[in-house]
């Protein structure tokens, strides 16, 4: 999934379409979102703990493509 | 940028903001709900976001001074574990 060209987390991608910042806030930033959502109103503790490395481990994830583009 | 500014101003301090705010109390059921997810689920994504400022300073120092308020504020807590 994260290797297609939809998710702009290549260079290529990034470049084919021109509009990599666009698929960043479109693509990305819901999933994003859905991890802040847990950990803010997340019920069970064990999820909560479980949802905040790998949000910012997404974001880190994001980071890279974006450095790359 | 336009994709940090977004996930800094509405995903990331706004985890925090319960610091600064009492309004965001009311999210919890009990003071001791808010208690645990003080000191669990907030700590754990404190460290988590120093650690992202590390790695990817070049992109977050925009950014730096948020975090710098939020560290201030967070000194400011009478709690020991914040």
């Amino acid at each position: 999934m994260l290797d297609c060209p939809e998710c702009s987390l290549t260079s290529e991608a990034t470049v084919k379409d021109g509009s990599g910042e666009d698929n960043m806030i479109r693509y990305w930033f819901p999933v994003l979102f859905g991890f802040y959502d847990i950990i803010m109103n997340g019920e069970d503790l064990e999820v909560r703990r479980l949802c905040v490395p790998h949000s910012l481990s997404l974001q880190l994830l994001t980071s890279t493509a974006f450095q790359s583009s | 940028m336009e994709f940090w500014d977004s996930v800094c101003q509405e995903l990331l301090f706004p985890i925090f903001a319960v610091l600064k705010s009492s309004q965001d109390l009311s999210r919890f059921n009990t003071q001791e709900d808010m208690s645990v997810w003080l000191s669990t689920t907030m700590i754990q994504a404190l460290r988590d976001l120093i650690d992202l400022y590390t790695f990817y300073f070049e992109i977050l120092e925009r950014f730096l001074d948020g975090l710098l308020d939020l560290l201030c504020v967070c000194i400011c807590q009478g709690k020991a574990t914040v």
